[in-house]
Protein backbone atom coordinates (compact mmCIF):
# COMPACT_ATOMS: atom_id res chain seq x y z
CA UNK A 1 0.00 0.00 0.00
CA UNK A 2 2.42 2.23 0.95
CA UNK A 3 4.90 1.66 -1.35
CA UNK A 4 4.77 5.43 -3.00
CA UNK A 5 4.59 7.29 0.36
CA UNK A 6 8.73 8.15 -0.05
CA UNK A 7 8.09 9.51 -3.65
CA UNK A 8 5.67 12.60 -3.03
CA UNK A 9 7.08 14.04 -6.13
CA UNK A 10 5.93 14.86 -8.63
CA UNK A 11 5.40 11.74 -11.40
CA UNK A 12 5.00 12.74 -14.87
CA UNK A 13 4.51 9.21 -15.81
CA UNK A 14 1.01 8.97 -15.43
CA UNK A 15 -0.30 5.29 -17.07
CA UNK A 16 -3.40 4.02 -17.70
CA UNK A 17 -3.55 1.62 -14.45
CA UNK A 18 -3.65 5.26 -12.34
CA UNK A 19 -5.64 6.58 -14.79
CA UNK A 20 -8.57 4.16 -14.39
CA UNK A 21 -10.34 4.94 -10.78
CA UNK A 22 -10.49 8.72 -11.93
CA UNK A 23 -12.22 7.47 -15.03
CA UNK A 24 -14.32 5.84 -13.34
CA UNK A 25 -15.34 8.24 -10.84
CA UNK A 26 -15.96 10.91 -13.81
CA UNK A 27 -18.14 8.36 -15.81
CA UNK A 28 -20.58 8.35 -12.36
CA UNK A 29 -20.09 11.90 -12.42
CA UNK A 30 -21.36 12.66 -15.88
CA UNK A 31 -24.06 10.10 -15.59
CA UNK A 32 -25.42 12.33 -12.38
CA UNK A 33 -24.93 15.78 -13.94
CA UNK A 34 -25.63 14.93 -16.99
CA UNK A 35 -28.86 15.40 -16.93
CA UNK A 36 -28.84 18.42 -14.42
CA UNK A 37 -26.75 20.48 -16.36
CA UNK A 38 -29.37 19.97 -19.55
CA UNK A 39 -31.87 20.94 -17.26
CA UNK A 40 -30.24 23.95 -16.28
CA UNK A 41 -29.09 25.06 -19.60
CA UNK A 42 -33.15 25.07 -20.60
CA UNK A 43 -34.49 26.76 -17.67
CA UNK A 44 -32.19 29.28 -14.98
CA UNK A 45 -28.57 29.29 -17.12
CA UNK A 46 -31.06 30.59 -20.02
CA UNK A 47 -31.94 33.64 -18.02
CA UNK A 48 -29.86 36.94 -17.58
CA UNK A 49 -29.76 36.16 -14.24
CA UNK A 50 -28.10 33.42 -13.56
CA UNK A 51 -26.62 33.09 -17.70
CA UNK A 52 -22.96 32.65 -15.73
CA UNK A 53 -23.39 28.59 -14.42
CA UNK A 54 -21.73 27.28 -17.67
CA UNK A 55 -19.01 29.79 -17.09
CA UNK A 56 -18.10 29.01 -13.92
CA UNK A 57 -18.15 25.27 -14.29
CA UNK A 58 -15.60 25.89 -17.43
CA UNK A 59 -13.38 27.87 -15.00
CA UNK A 60 -13.23 25.17 -12.40
CA UNK A 61 -12.82 22.44 -14.99
CA UNK A 62 -9.22 24.80 -16.34
CA UNK A 63 -8.50 25.44 -11.70
CA UNK A 64 -8.51 21.18 -12.09
CA UNK A 65 -6.66 21.55 -15.06
CA UNK A 66 -4.05 23.61 -13.59
CA UNK A 67 -3.58 21.81 -10.37
CA UNK A 68 -3.55 17.89 -12.33
CA UNK A 69 -0.13 17.54 -11.56
CA UNK A 70 -0.23 18.41 -7.78
CA UNK A 71 -3.54 16.54 -7.64
CA UNK A 72 -1.92 13.54 -8.73
CA UNK A 73 1.20 13.70 -6.86
CA UNK A 74 -1.42 13.99 -3.45
CA UNK A 75 -3.28 10.82 -4.55
CA UNK A 76 0.34 8.83 -4.78
CA UNK A 77 1.27 10.18 -1.33
CA UNK A 78 -2.29 9.88 0.63
CA UNK A 79 -4.09 7.47 2.31
CA UNK A 80 -8.29 7.10 1.02
CA UNK A 81 -10.39 8.59 4.19
CA UNK A 82 -12.22 6.42 6.24
CA UNK A 83 -15.49 7.16 7.53
CA UNK A 84 -15.77 10.81 6.90
CA UNK A 85 -15.27 10.89 3.66
CA UNK A 86 -18.32 8.30 3.41
CA UNK A 87 -20.33 10.24 5.18
CA UNK A 88 -20.08 13.23 2.90
CA UNK A 89 -20.39 11.11 0.03
CA UNK A 90 -23.17 9.80 1.41
CA UNK A 91 -24.44 13.22 2.37
CA UNK A 92 -23.94 14.34 -1.58
CA UNK A 93 -25.82 11.27 -2.64
CA UNK A 94 -28.84 12.29 -0.62
CA UNK A 95 -29.04 15.86 -1.68
CA UNK A 96 -28.93 14.82 -4.98
CA UNK A 97 -31.86 12.42 -4.80
CA UNK A 98 -34.15 14.71 -2.68
CA UNK A 99 -33.14 17.32 -5.25
CA UNK A 100 -34.26 15.53 -8.34
CA UNK A 101 -37.22 14.33 -6.88
CA UNK A 102 -38.52 17.42 -5.51
CA UNK A 103 -37.05 19.31 -8.36
CA UNK A 104 -35.18 21.74 -6.51
CA UNK A 105 -32.84 22.88 -8.50
CA UNK A 106 -30.66 24.34 -5.99
CA UNK A 107 -30.66 20.66 -4.01
CA UNK A 108 -29.77 19.09 -7.59
CA UNK A 109 -26.60 21.30 -8.32
CA UNK A 110 -25.20 22.29 -4.61
CA UNK A 111 -24.77 18.22 -4.36
CA UNK A 112 -22.14 18.38 -6.82
CA UNK A 113 -19.90 19.77 -3.96
CA UNK A 114 -20.21 17.53 -0.65
CA UNK A 115 -19.93 14.59 -3.58
CA UNK A 116 -16.83 15.93 -5.27
CA UNK A 117 -15.38 16.39 -2.06
CA UNK A 118 -17.14 12.52 -0.65
CA UNK A 119 -15.64 10.79 -4.09
CA UNK A 120 -12.11 12.27 -3.81
CA UNK A 121 -11.63 11.15 -0.16
CA UNK A 122 -13.11 7.87 -0.53
CA UNK A 123 -10.85 7.27 -3.38
CA UNK A 124 -7.92 9.13 -2.64
CA UNK A 125 -7.81 10.75 0.65
CA UNK A 126 -8.29 14.12 1.92
CA UNK A 127 -5.41 15.59 0.88
CA UNK A 128 -6.49 15.37 -2.97
CA UNK A 129 -9.81 17.21 -1.64
CA UNK A 130 -7.08 19.54 -0.08
CA UNK A 131 -5.79 20.40 -3.16
CA UNK A 132 -8.93 20.45 -5.11
CA UNK A 133 -10.70 22.59 -2.39
CA UNK A 134 -10.57 26.06 -4.21
CA UNK A 135 -11.99 24.66 -7.83
CA UNK A 136 -14.72 22.65 -5.83
CA UNK A 137 -15.94 25.75 -3.48
CA UNK A 138 -16.24 27.59 -6.46
CA UNK A 139 -18.87 25.54 -7.91
CA UNK A 140 -21.03 27.46 -5.34
CA UNK A 141 -21.40 30.16 -7.75
CA UNK A 142 -22.87 28.11 -10.55
CA UNK A 143 -25.54 26.57 -7.82
CA UNK A 144 -28.85 28.42 -8.39
CA UNK A 145 -29.93 30.43 -5.52
CA UNK A 146 -33.08 28.95 -4.08
CA UNK A 147 -36.22 31.21 -5.40
CA UNK A 148 -36.99 32.05 -1.63
CA UNK A 149 -33.49 33.45 -1.30
CA UNK A 150 -33.30 35.62 -4.38
CA UNK A 151 -37.10 36.90 -3.57
CA UNK A 152 -36.18 37.85 -0.29
CA UNK A 153 -32.84 39.94 -1.26
CA UNK A 154 -33.74 41.11 -4.66
CA UNK A 155 -36.57 43.38 -3.82
CA UNK A 156 -34.54 45.85 -1.15
CA UNK A 157 -31.78 45.31 -3.66
CA UNK A 158 -34.11 47.28 -6.21
CA UNK A 159 -35.72 49.73 -4.14
CA UNK A 160 -32.20 50.45 -3.44
CA UNK A 161 -30.68 50.52 -6.65
CA UNK A 162 -33.57 52.78 -7.32
CA UNK A 163 -33.77 55.04 -4.53
CA UNK A 164 -30.07 56.13 -5.27
CA UNK A 165 -30.76 56.35 -9.14
CA UNK A 166 -33.20 58.66 -8.26
CA UNK A 167 -31.55 60.55 -5.63
CA UNK A 168 -28.45 61.18 -7.69
CA UNK A 169 -30.24 61.93 -11.05
CA UNK A 170 -32.00 64.51 -9.08
CA UNK A 171 -29.69 66.35 -7.31
CA UNK A 172 -28.23 66.63 -10.40
CA UNK A 173 -31.43 68.30 -12.00
CA UNK A 174 -33.43 65.82 -14.02
CA UNK A 175 -37.24 65.50 -13.74
CA UNK A 176 -37.23 62.08 -12.00
CA UNK A 177 -39.37 60.70 -9.72
CA UNK A 178 -39.93 56.96 -8.48
CA UNK A 179 -42.73 55.09 -6.74
CA UNK A 180 -41.45 51.78 -5.78
CA UNK A 181 -39.41 50.45 -7.98
CA UNK A 182 -41.07 52.45 -11.14
CA UNK A 183 -38.84 55.72 -12.24
CA UNK A 184 -40.33 58.37 -13.94
CA UNK A 185 -37.94 60.96 -15.76
CA UNK A 186 -39.61 63.66 -18.05
CA UNK A 187 -42.26 61.57 -20.09
CA UNK A 188 -40.95 58.03 -20.00
CA UNK A 189 -41.48 55.13 -16.99
CA UNK A 190 -38.88 52.67 -16.50
CA UNK A 191 -39.27 49.41 -14.28
CA UNK A 192 -37.19 48.31 -12.80
CA UNK A 193 -36.46 44.74 -13.17
CA UNK A 194 -35.21 41.84 -11.44
CA UNK A 195 -32.28 41.52 -13.08
CA UNK A 196 -31.32 45.15 -12.61
CA UNK A 197 -31.64 44.37 -8.55
CA UNK A 198 -27.86 43.56 -9.49
CA UNK A 199 -28.17 40.13 -7.18
CA UNK A 200 -26.57 38.10 -10.00
CA UNK A 201 -23.92 40.57 -10.86
CA UNK A 202 -22.94 40.91 -6.87
CA UNK A 203 -22.68 36.78 -7.28
CA UNK A 204 -20.43 37.24 -10.45
CA UNK A 205 -18.45 39.61 -9.43
CA UNK A 206 -17.63 38.12 -5.58
CA UNK A 207 -16.83 34.91 -8.31
CA UNK A 208 -14.82 37.11 -10.51
CA UNK A 209 -13.18 38.62 -7.04
CA UNK A 210 -12.17 35.01 -5.63
CA UNK A 211 -10.65 33.75 -8.65
CA UNK A 212 -8.95 36.78 -9.09
CA UNK A 213 -7.29 36.87 -5.75
CA UNK A 214 -7.13 33.02 -6.09
CA UNK A 215 -4.89 33.57 -9.28
CA UNK A 216 -3.33 36.23 -7.51
CA UNK A 217 -2.09 34.44 -4.17
CA UNK A 218 -2.02 37.42 -1.49
CA UNK A 219 -0.73 35.68 1.35
CA UNK A 220 -2.55 37.22 3.67
CA UNK A 221 -5.84 35.70 4.55
CA UNK A 222 -7.33 38.99 6.09
CA UNK A 223 -6.75 40.48 2.62
CA UNK A 224 -8.19 38.10 0.69
CA UNK A 225 -11.35 38.26 2.94
CA UNK A 226 -12.09 42.25 3.17
CA UNK A 227 -10.92 42.34 -0.43
CA UNK A 228 -14.42 39.70 -0.80
CA UNK A 229 -16.07 41.76 1.75
CA UNK A 230 -15.55 44.76 -0.09
CA UNK A 231 -16.96 43.73 -3.28
CA UNK A 232 -20.36 43.56 -2.31
CA UNK A 233 -20.51 47.27 -1.97
CA UNK A 234 -18.22 47.90 -4.86
CA UNK A 235 -20.86 45.81 -7.28
CA UNK A 236 -24.18 47.74 -5.66
CA UNK A 237 -21.92 50.75 -6.46
CA UNK A 238 -21.47 49.96 -10.01
CA UNK A 239 -24.97 48.62 -10.37
CA UNK A 240 -26.27 52.06 -9.32
CA UNK A 241 -24.37 53.84 -12.19
CA UNK A 242 -25.88 51.19 -14.74
CA UNK A 243 -29.04 51.87 -14.03
CA UNK A 244 -28.36 55.46 -14.38
CA UNK A 245 -27.14 55.14 -17.58
CA UNK A 246 -29.95 53.24 -18.68
CA UNK A 247 -32.11 56.24 -16.92
CA UNK A 248 -30.12 58.94 -19.18
CA UNK A 249 -30.05 57.44 -22.27
CA UNK A 250 -33.67 56.83 -22.28
CA UNK A 251 -34.27 60.48 -21.29
CA UNK A 252 -31.77 61.93 -23.64
CA UNK A 253 -32.06 59.51 -27.22
CA UNK A 254 -36.14 57.92 -26.40
CA UNK A 255 -37.13 54.62 -25.08
CA UNK A 256 -35.97 52.40 -27.51
CA UNK A 257 -32.27 53.49 -27.30
CA UNK A 258 -32.66 52.22 -23.69
CA UNK A 259 -33.74 48.99 -24.22
CA UNK A 260 -32.11 48.21 -27.35
CA UNK A 261 -28.13 48.29 -27.35
CA UNK A 262 -27.11 50.70 -25.14
CA UNK A 263 -29.04 47.77 -22.06
CA UNK A 264 -26.44 45.32 -23.09
CA UNK A 265 -23.56 47.76 -23.27
CA UNK A 266 -24.56 49.26 -19.88
CA UNK A 267 -24.47 45.83 -18.22
CA UNK A 268 -20.59 45.49 -19.85
CA UNK A 269 -20.35 49.11 -18.18
CA UNK A 270 -21.24 47.72 -14.71
CA UNK A 271 -18.71 44.94 -15.03
CA UNK A 272 -15.76 47.07 -16.33
CA UNK A 273 -16.68 49.91 -13.34
CA UNK A 274 -16.40 46.95 -10.52
CA UNK A 275 -13.76 44.80 -11.85
CA UNK A 276 -11.35 48.21 -12.09
CA UNK A 277 -13.14 49.65 -8.44
CA UNK A 278 -11.96 45.71 -7.43
CA UNK A 279 -8.20 46.41 -8.69
CA UNK A 280 -8.00 49.67 -7.44
CA UNK A 281 -9.12 49.00 -3.71
CA UNK A 282 -6.89 45.68 -3.80
CA UNK A 283 -3.80 47.99 -5.04
CA UNK A 284 -4.82 50.42 -1.63
CA UNK A 285 -5.59 47.40 0.54
CA UNK A 286 -1.67 45.90 -0.79
CA UNK A 287 -0.12 49.09 0.18
CA UNK A 288 -1.42 49.04 3.71
CA UNK A 289 -0.69 45.79 4.17
CA UNK A 290 2.62 45.24 2.43
CA UNK A 291 3.60 48.16 4.68
CA UNK A 292 2.68 46.18 7.83
CA UNK A 293 4.17 43.38 6.17
CA UNK A 294 7.24 45.34 6.23
CA UNK A 295 7.20 46.67 9.61
CA UNK A 296 6.99 42.86 11.31
CA UNK A 297 9.45 41.24 9.01
CA UNK B 1 2.00 2.83 -8.58
CA UNK B 2 -1.17 1.01 -6.71
CA UNK B 3 -4.54 2.85 -6.24
CA UNK B 4 -7.33 1.17 -5.25
CA UNK B 5 -9.96 0.15 -7.84
CA UNK B 6 -11.91 -1.29 -4.83
CA UNK B 7 -13.38 1.97 -3.42
CA UNK B 8 -13.80 4.07 -6.59
CA UNK B 9 -15.63 1.04 -8.12
CA UNK B 10 -18.10 1.50 -5.00
CA UNK B 11 -18.51 5.50 -5.73
CA UNK B 12 -19.40 4.78 -8.90
CA UNK B 13 -21.73 2.12 -7.68
CA UNK B 14 -23.69 4.34 -5.84
CA UNK B 15 -23.62 7.28 -7.95
CA UNK B 16 -25.23 5.62 -10.63
CA UNK B 17 -27.42 3.99 -7.86
CA UNK B 18 -28.41 7.49 -6.83
CA UNK B 19 -29.01 8.67 -10.91
CA UNK B 20 -31.02 5.28 -11.36
CA UNK B 21 -33.35 6.41 -8.18
CA UNK B 22 -33.85 9.69 -9.08
CA UNK B 23 -34.92 8.90 -12.53
CA UNK B 24 -37.20 6.22 -11.59
CA UNK B 25 -38.64 7.95 -8.15
CA UNK B 26 -39.33 11.68 -10.24
CA UNK B 27 -43.35 12.08 -10.34
CA UNK B 28 -44.33 13.02 -14.05
CA UNK B 29 -47.86 12.10 -13.67
CA UNK B 30 -50.43 15.62 -12.83
CA UNK B 31 -52.65 15.58 -10.09
CA UNK B 32 -54.98 17.72 -12.25
CA UNK B 33 -55.43 14.28 -14.81
CA UNK B 34 -56.55 12.31 -12.54
CA UNK B 35 -59.56 14.16 -11.41
CA UNK B 36 -62.21 16.43 -13.34
CA UNK B 37 -60.84 19.94 -13.33
CA UNK B 38 -62.76 23.28 -12.78
CA UNK B 39 -63.40 26.24 -14.67
CA UNK B 40 -63.24 28.57 -12.48
CA UNK B 41 -64.72 31.77 -14.64
CA UNK B 42 -68.44 29.43 -14.49
CA UNK B 43 -67.76 27.89 -11.56
CA UNK B 44 -67.44 30.79 -9.62
CA UNK B 45 -70.81 32.43 -8.29
CA UNK B 46 -71.05 35.78 -9.78
CA UNK B 47 -73.94 36.60 -7.25
CA UNK B 48 -74.21 34.79 -3.24
CA UNK B 49 -75.77 36.16 -0.31
CA UNK B 50 -75.77 40.14 -0.13
CA UNK B 51 -72.63 40.00 -3.04
CA UNK B 52 -72.92 40.77 -6.57
CA UNK B 53 -70.12 41.14 -9.16
CA UNK B 54 -69.48 45.09 -9.49
CA UNK B 55 -69.85 45.17 -13.85
CA UNK B 56 -68.57 49.03 -13.48
CA UNK B 57 -65.13 47.92 -11.25
CA UNK B 58 -62.80 46.52 -14.07
CA UNK B 59 -59.34 45.61 -11.67
CA UNK B 60 -56.32 47.13 -13.10
CA UNK B 61 -54.28 44.62 -15.03
CA UNK B 62 -51.01 43.26 -14.37
CA UNK B 63 -47.74 45.32 -15.72
CA UNK B 64 -46.68 43.07 -19.40
CA UNK B 65 -43.93 41.34 -17.45
CA UNK B 66 -45.77 40.36 -14.25
CA UNK B 67 -48.52 39.43 -16.89
CA UNK B 68 -45.66 36.82 -18.64
CA UNK B 69 -44.08 35.75 -15.27
CA UNK B 70 -47.83 35.11 -13.87
CA UNK B 71 -49.33 33.03 -17.20
CA UNK B 72 -45.60 30.74 -17.03
CA UNK B 73 -47.38 29.68 -13.20
CA UNK B 74 -51.30 29.69 -13.53
CA UNK B 75 -53.11 27.74 -15.85
CA UNK B 76 -56.30 30.19 -14.62
CA UNK B 77 -56.77 33.26 -13.21
CA UNK B 78 -60.27 34.75 -11.98
CA UNK B 79 -59.89 38.53 -10.79
CA UNK B 80 -63.36 40.35 -10.03
CA UNK B 81 -64.93 43.28 -7.83
CA UNK B 82 -68.03 42.23 -5.59
CA UNK B 83 -70.29 45.00 -4.40
CA UNK B 84 -73.02 44.33 -1.48
CA UNK B 85 -76.14 46.50 -0.75
CA UNK B 86 -74.24 48.86 1.17
CA UNK B 87 -71.91 49.66 -1.69
CA UNK B 88 -69.46 48.17 0.08
CA UNK B 89 -66.30 46.35 -2.56
CA UNK B 90 -64.31 43.53 -2.55
CA UNK B 91 -61.45 41.88 -4.98
CA UNK B 92 -61.26 38.27 -5.27
CA UNK B 93 -58.80 36.70 -6.95
CA UNK B 94 -58.19 33.16 -7.69
CA UNK B 95 -55.72 31.29 -9.64
CA UNK B 96 -55.41 27.93 -10.40
CA UNK B 97 -52.16 26.18 -11.05
CA UNK B 98 -51.50 22.62 -12.22
CA UNK B 99 -48.02 21.93 -11.28
CA UNK B 100 -47.43 23.08 -8.06
CA UNK B 101 -43.63 22.26 -7.92
CA UNK B 102 -40.48 23.78 -7.43
CA UNK B 103 -40.81 26.67 -9.85
CA UNK B 104 -43.79 26.50 -10.94
CA UNK B 105 -45.55 27.31 -7.31
CA UNK B 106 -48.01 29.75 -6.31
CA UNK B 107 -45.90 33.13 -5.22
CA UNK B 108 -46.39 34.34 -2.01
CA UNK B 109 -48.31 37.23 -2.30
CA UNK B 110 -46.51 39.91 0.12
CA UNK B 111 -44.09 39.13 -2.33
CA UNK B 112 -46.04 40.51 -5.23
CA UNK B 113 -47.19 43.32 -3.80
CA UNK B 114 -44.15 44.86 -2.85
CA UNK B 115 -42.58 43.99 -6.19
CA UNK B 116 -45.56 46.52 -6.97
CA UNK B 117 -44.39 49.45 -5.45
CA UNK B 118 -46.76 48.28 -1.95
CA UNK B 119 -45.39 48.75 1.65
CA UNK B 120 -46.36 45.45 3.68
CA UNK B 121 -47.04 45.92 6.98
CA UNK B 122 -48.59 43.40 9.30
CA UNK B 123 -47.87 40.28 7.66
CA UNK B 124 -48.90 37.99 9.93
CA UNK B 125 -50.36 34.01 9.55
CA UNK B 126 -52.93 32.36 11.66
CA UNK B 127 -55.96 29.50 10.82
CA UNK B 128 -58.82 31.00 9.69
CA UNK B 129 -61.96 28.88 9.73
CA UNK B 130 -63.74 28.69 6.56
CA UNK B 131 -66.52 27.25 5.26
CA UNK B 132 -66.03 25.33 8.89
CA UNK B 133 -62.31 24.27 7.81
CA UNK B 134 -59.54 25.46 9.53
CA UNK B 135 -57.41 27.14 6.67
CA UNK B 136 -54.11 28.18 7.70
CA UNK B 137 -53.48 31.52 6.17
CA UNK B 138 -52.22 35.21 5.78
CA UNK B 139 -53.09 38.50 6.54
CA UNK B 140 -50.98 41.87 5.67
CA UNK B 141 -51.58 45.12 5.11
CA UNK B 142 -50.42 46.42 1.45
CA UNK B 143 -49.71 50.49 1.40
CA UNK B 144 -49.38 52.52 -1.65
CA UNK B 145 -49.56 56.13 -1.10
CA UNK B 146 -52.95 56.77 -0.05
CA UNK B 147 -54.61 53.18 -1.15
CA UNK B 148 -54.49 51.03 1.92
CA UNK B 149 -55.20 47.65 1.46
CA UNK B 150 -55.98 44.47 4.07
CA UNK B 151 -55.64 41.34 2.29
CA UNK B 152 -56.11 37.77 2.92
CA UNK B 153 -54.66 34.84 1.22
CA UNK B 154 -53.96 31.13 1.59
CA UNK B 155 -52.39 28.62 -0.98
CA UNK B 156 -53.87 25.05 -1.01
CA UNK B 157 -52.14 22.20 -2.69
CA UNK B 158 -53.31 18.98 -3.99
CA UNK B 159 -56.34 18.68 -1.43
CA UNK B 160 -54.25 20.58 1.51
CA UNK B 161 -53.95 24.53 2.80
CA UNK B 162 -50.59 24.94 2.77
CA UNK B 163 -48.42 27.98 4.29
CA UNK B 164 -45.45 27.63 5.48
CA UNK B 165 -42.26 26.67 2.66
CA UNK B 166 -41.72 23.54 4.95
CA UNK B 167 -45.47 22.30 4.32
CA UNK B 168 -45.77 23.64 0.87
CA UNK B 169 -42.16 20.95 0.91
CA UNK B 170 -43.21 18.20 2.49
CA UNK B 171 -46.75 18.40 0.83
CA UNK B 172 -45.29 18.37 -2.49
CA UNK B 173 -42.83 14.84 -1.47
CA UNK B 174 -45.85 12.90 -0.05
CA UNK B 175 -47.06 13.74 -3.54
CA UNK B 176 -43.92 13.06 -5.47
CA UNK B 177 -43.57 9.41 -3.09
CA UNK B 178 -47.23 8.56 -4.59
CA UNK B 179 -45.56 9.35 -8.24
CA UNK B 180 -47.22 12.87 -8.94
CA UNK B 181 -47.42 16.23 -9.08
CA UNK B 182 -50.22 18.09 -6.88
CA UNK B 183 -51.90 21.01 -8.25
CA UNK B 184 -52.65 23.92 -6.08
CA UNK B 185 -55.10 27.20 -5.75
CA UNK B 186 -54.15 30.69 -4.64
CA UNK B 187 -57.08 32.18 -2.82
CA UNK B 188 -56.89 36.00 -2.27
CA UNK B 189 -59.20 38.58 -1.14
CA UNK B 190 -58.78 42.03 -0.61
CA UNK B 191 -60.87 45.28 0.00
CA UNK B 192 -59.79 48.72 0.40
CA UNK B 193 -59.92 50.26 4.26
CA UNK B 194 -57.98 52.49 6.54
CA UNK B 195 -59.46 49.90 9.27
CA UNK B 196 -57.73 46.95 9.04
CA UNK B 197 -59.54 44.94 11.77
CA UNK B 198 -63.40 45.25 10.23
CA UNK B 199 -61.40 44.78 6.70
CA UNK B 200 -60.25 41.37 7.63
CA UNK B 201 -63.28 39.84 9.76
CA UNK B 202 -65.29 41.33 6.04
CA UNK B 203 -63.46 39.65 3.87
CA UNK B 204 -63.52 36.47 6.51
CA UNK B 205 -67.44 36.37 6.39
CA UNK B 206 -67.29 37.20 2.58
CA UNK B 207 -65.36 34.10 1.81
CA UNK B 208 -66.85 32.33 3.83
CA UNK B 209 -70.14 32.98 2.45
CA UNK B 210 -68.27 32.29 -1.40
CA UNK B 211 -67.14 28.74 -0.04
CA UNK B 212 -70.38 27.67 1.07
CA UNK B 213 -71.80 28.48 -2.18
CA UNK B 214 -69.33 26.54 -4.67
CA UNK B 215 -69.63 23.00 -5.73
CA UNK B 216 -68.96 21.10 -2.92
CA UNK B 217 -66.06 18.96 -4.53
CA UNK B 218 -64.45 22.33 -5.35
CA UNK B 219 -64.82 24.16 -1.95
CA UNK B 220 -63.12 20.86 -0.83
CA UNK B 221 -60.28 21.52 -2.81
CA UNK B 222 -59.96 25.54 -2.04
CA UNK B 223 -60.30 25.21 1.63
CA UNK B 224 -58.25 21.36 1.91
CA UNK B 225 -59.42 18.23 3.64
CA UNK B 226 -59.35 18.88 7.11
CA UNK B 227 -63.19 19.91 7.45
Amino acid sequence: MNTMAGSGAVSPTRNLHSMLPLAMLAFGFSVMFGPVFYKLAQTVWNTDEQGHGPIILGVVVWLLWLRRDALHAAALAGQPAGISGWVVLLLGLLTYVVGRIQNIVTFEMGAAIPLLVGMLAVSFGWRVVRVAAFPIFFILFAVPLPGAVVDALTQPLKQAVSWAAEGILYAMGYPISRTGVILRVGQYQLLVADACAGLNSMFTLEALGLLYMNIVGHTSKLRNVLLAILIIPMSFFANIIRVMILVLVTYHFGDEAGQGVVHGAAGMVLFGVALLLMFIIDGILGFFFRNREGKTA
Amino acid sequence: MKVSLVRPLIVLLLMLGAAALSVLAVPTRLLADSRPGFDLESSIPKAFGDWKVDPFMIPIPPSPDQESAMSKIYDQILSRTYVNSKGERIMLSITYGSKQNQQMRAHRQEVCYSAQGFRISQLQRLPLTVAGATVPSARMVATQGQRIEPVTYWFTMGDDAVMSYLDRELTQLRYALAGKIPDGYLVRVSSLSSNPTEAFEQQLRFVDALMMSVDPELRRRFVGSSA
